[in-house]
């Protein structure tokens, strides 16, 4: 197995994606292993073919050993299935072998060297980056950034590099268990998927690493520290120091007025973006169903409620009564919480 | 629902009639009031009031003004504005820029291949009397210079006059089917082009027949040199082949834009902002529209430069440092050709005191085009457009971008025949200050020469290529150069452009145009046969003035 491994995880709606994350990264780093954890199932008529895509390997969702995998899985919407596989899958690699492990969200472009990244592994156990590295000043910016960051989590998981040493798989343990029970975005009780769990991380754990080059994990959530520029040697510079990779959330209207406020008059957030979506475009998922998620109906086509899903991960009786909750017909759960919640 | 007189006060300071009647001729053909169409229907359907103010954007950034179903400006108008919000989509003219860029190769239409080719006799009998009369200039560009009109067409005719005021033919070649790409590599056969003798238009034929057809000519004629002003929709293989057939005794290529560079001929990265031509590997190419053709295209023009070595010849020292920083291809020789000079002599005329009874004149000298610096100028303009201390225009052609009612258009066509147009019409409006912010590194901007010729006061930036060179070559202070768009608003906001223009000497002139490649072509050939070709010219003009 190569030295790294990089994983990503995602549905196939997210596949265009995956595709640009994984054709920038094997731009910059031919030699790391790319993988992806699918969580999703082909809708019929959709052939997906791996050996096409810029991927070494796929792990799907039921490959990664989970007991009573289909309650498991409905307990989540699909942001949190998402990010509830990434500990079992980081686990997965690590005892296979894999010599350090980094994950990256699907939507990320690589922009510049990761070597870095390889080299601090061999120092630290677990690499973070936070969402901001610099207080912010105006109102505003701390209303959406640092309050953002106190609701969500300090360190933005997009992004997380694990060495293979006792501490690390000790890290990888304790992060899976927590994201098999309590990967919920549920900020009102303290929980936002795998992040606010990671703000124990240095408390925690030995030799944790807060990467502070600002190059690392830009997004719009700390634009307002993080000038971008392009020089004339044609270098695209975050603060005065080399843009390593972007992190596109939301590029959507409102993840676009989000940029606007702290782009700081320069165009140049907004170069990136296109070019990102040019990216999505050239790589577009042909032949899926709008809106396709496996996992996103019950088995007769009827789209399932956040509601039920809330109802059924908080309900042992539930998770008792109903062990195939995606399955319809006469003593139903779909039925049964229908009726409850119509 | 009519307006009522309250919301008629309130909308009108905000609303621009003329804006509107000619954004939406729709509305002016059916003759309604045009405030009230955009208070009843218009900002429905998405229309602007002003340049000010953008309806859709408003709507979208505001779901809670979108939700109250009112009219979005009177909303701005009453709370809005005051509450802080944005009335226009911040950097909105470059993110149209943006919004434009095409994704994926241009694609051409098959249907565009003419048909009413000339054979190689008939082009042979049209060229042949005139290959006799002295060396044959073949020059090749990227259109008809005689039918569309620009800086280069106006340079081009120029050397084609001043050519045949010598008495030697020449031969202009452009592409049949115009696209802002090299030409895909293809096939002599197949790459048709259009040739014009003199002033004369010949017809379209191929490459092939047009190579045949010099090749059997070439003993009538004693010399060929071959200018190649620009590349732009040909294809360099072809060229390539060319300059051999025609077994030139150079071969001359202009820089009078960075094509040779990058098929983003201004340097635009993403049509936007200057890049500088940083290398192909960089990570602004990467993000760059044009970065995943630019390899391609730097191969072949490479291919073209390392095979033929020609001279190059650029019109001005900014250009050519930044050509040479750029790239690597080898020339035999490289010079700089300005494409004139400016004749000034100190003028008795003040400038205007900003004052609302005289104010500052403040022009935008070209087209409203995006790298020519419009939207700055536009900008500008709308934030001061209450300041009674300052009038603005825009002098050149009128095109399809609507214009505010705070800046006056004043047309202008400068044509090989009216090359003095522009000074004219700016001397004659009493024009004080020009803002040349020009968005890509100029080679040689006539504009700014104009502008200092009609005795305005020029301000421009750091990065317009030969604009502040020529500033600083010239030893003017009648201008001054800013660092970046927000000294340029400092400049405006304060006191301090009434300040520099009381300190700066006026002065006004001419322009003299250089005598361009002809010129620097009989130089060349030597005193001998300078003389000789003088004397065939009798009464070809050596230098043009624009005088005024």
């Amino acid at each position: 197995m190569s030295e790294v491994c990089c994983f990503t995880s995602a549905t196939f709606a997210y596949l265009d994606r995956v595709r640009v994350l994984g054709q920038t990264l094997r731009q910059h780093h031919p030699d790391w292993v790319f993988c992806l954890c699918l969580s999703d199932q082909e809708p019929p008529g959709f052939v997906f073919d791996p050996s096409n895509e810029p991927l070494d390997y796929i792990v799907r969702v039921e490959d990664l050993g989970i007991r009573r995998l289909n309650s498991w899985i409905y307990e989540h919407d699909v942001v949190e299935l998402c990010t509830a596989v990434k500990g079992q899958m980081l686990v997965q690699l690590l005892e296979q072998g894999a010599k350090k492990v980094v994950y990256l969200d699907p939507d990320i472009a690589i922009l510049g060297s990761l070597a870095e990244i390889e080299h601090l592994l061999d120092r630290y156990n677990i690499l973070l980056t936070p969402h901001q590295l610099i207080p912010d000043t105006k109102r505003d910016a701390i209303i959406d950034n640092e309050i953002g960051s106190l609701a969500y989590g300090i360190y933005n998981l997009g992004f997380v590099a694990v060495a293979n040493r006792p501490e690390g798989m000790r890290f990888a343990y304790w992060w899976r268990d927590r994201l098999r029970d309590f990967c919920f975005d549920d900020v009102p009780r303290g929980l936002f998927t795998d992040q606010r769990w990671c703000d124990h991380v240095p408390s925690f754990f030995e030799d944790v690493h807060i990467m502070r080059d600002p190059g690392y994990n830009v997004a719009s959530w700390n634009l307002s520290q993080r000038p971008l520029t392009i020089n004339t040697a044609g270098e695209i510079l975050v603060a005065g120091r080399p843009l390593r990779f972007f992190h596109f959330t939301k590029i959507d209207w409102v993840g676009e007025t989000m940029l606007e406020r702290y782009s700081a008059g320069q165009i140049e957030v907004f170069e990136l973006i296109h070019w990102y979506k040019r990216l999505l475009k050239k790589h577009a998922v042909h032949g899926l169903p709008a809106q396709w998620w496996a996992y996103g109906h019950y088995s007769d086509g009827r789209p399932i409620p956040k509601e039920h899903r809330v109802a059924y991960r908080n309900r042992a009786d539930l998770k008792s009564r109903f062990p195939e909750p995606f399955v319809c017909g006469a003593n139903s759960l779909a039925d049964y919480l229908t009726a409850l919640m119509p | 629902m009519p307006v009522s007189d309250d919301e008629r006060r309130a909308l009108a300071p905000h609303f621009d009639a003329a804006y509107y009647l000619s954004a939406y001729p729709d509305v002016a053909t059916a003759g309604v009031d045009p405030l009230l169409h955009y208070y009843v229907t218009g900002w429905r359907e998405g229309r602007n009031p002003s340049r000010g103010f953008n309806t859709l954007y408003y709507l979208r950034h505001y779901p809670d003004v979108a939700s109250a179903d009112i009219n979005p400006l009177l909303h701005f108008v009453l709370a809005g504005e005051i509450e802080g919000r944005v009335a226009t989509r911040p950097l909105d003219a470059w993110r149209l820029r943006l919004d434009g860029l095409r994704s994926g190769p241009p694609q051409y239409a098959d249907d565009s291949r003419r048909s009413d080719l000339l054979t190689e006799l008939e082009l042979r009998t049209k060229l042949e009397p005139a290959l006799s009369r002295g060396p044959l200039i073949v020059s090749v560009s990227h259109d008809d210079y005689a039918t569309n009109t620009g800086g280069v067409q106006n340079l081009i005719a120029d050397e084609e006059r001043a050519s045949s005021n010598l008495g030697w033919p020449y031969l202009h070649i452009s592409p049949a089917v115009h696209r802002s790409v090299l030409s895909e590599q293809t096939a002599a056969s197949a790459y048709q082009l259009g040739i014009r003798l003199g002033r004369d238009w010949v017809g379209y034929t191929n490459m092939a027949i047009l190579l045949k057809a010099l090749a059997s000519l070439r003993a009538h004629t004693r010399r060929v040199e071959v200018v190649i002003h620009h590349m732009m929709a040909h294809s360099p293989e072809l060229l390539r082949e060319l300059v051999r057939v025609t077994a030139c005794e150079r071969t001359l290529v202009w820089a009078h834009d960075f094509f040779t560079v990058c098929p983003s001929y201004t340097l635009l990265r993403n049509d936007v902002v200057v890049c500088g031509g940083p290398p192909r590997a960089s990570a602004a190419c990467t993000i760059c529209h044009y970065g995943d053709s630019r390899g391609e295209h730097l191969r072949r023009v490479g291919a073209f430069f390392e095979a033929v070595r020609p001279v190059l010849l650029v019109p001005s020292q900014a250009t050519l440092a930044d050509w040479r920083r750029m790239v690597n291809f080898p020339v035999t020789e490289a010079h700089v050709l300005p494409l004139g000079r400016l004749l000034l002599a100190p003028s008795t005329q003040s400038w205007a005191q900003g004052t609302e009874v005289q104010p500052i004149r403040i022009a935008h000298v070209g087209a409203r085009v995006f790298h020519k610096g419009w939207p700055v100028f536009e900008t500008l303009a709308l934030s001061l457009r209450r300041d009674r201390r300052y009038r603005f225009f825009q002098f050149g052609r009128a095109d399809d971008a609507p214009l505010p009612d705070c800046i006056r258009h004043v047309h202008v066509n400068v044509t090989r025949d009216t090359r003095h147009a522009m000074i004219d019409a700016l001397t004659e409006n009493n024009i004080d200050v020009v803002v040349n912010w020009s968005l890509w590194p100029e080679t040689f901007c006539f504009a700014a020469y104009e502008a200092v010729a009609s005795g305005a006061f020029l301000v421009t930036h750091t990065t317009a290529g030969n604009v502040p060179r020529m500033l600083v070559d010239n030893a003017l202070d009648q201008g001054i150069v800013l660092a970046n768009q927000a000294a340029l608003f400092a400049l405006f906001d304060s006191a301090a452009l009434q300040r520099k223009l009381s300190q700066s000497r006026r002065r006004r002139g001419t322009i003299r145009l250089s005598t361009g490649t002809i010129g620097w072509l009989r130089a060349a050939l030597g005193p001998r046969a300078a003389a000789t070709h003088a004397k065939m010219a009798s009464g070809a003009r050596r230098e043009t003035s624009m005088h005024v």
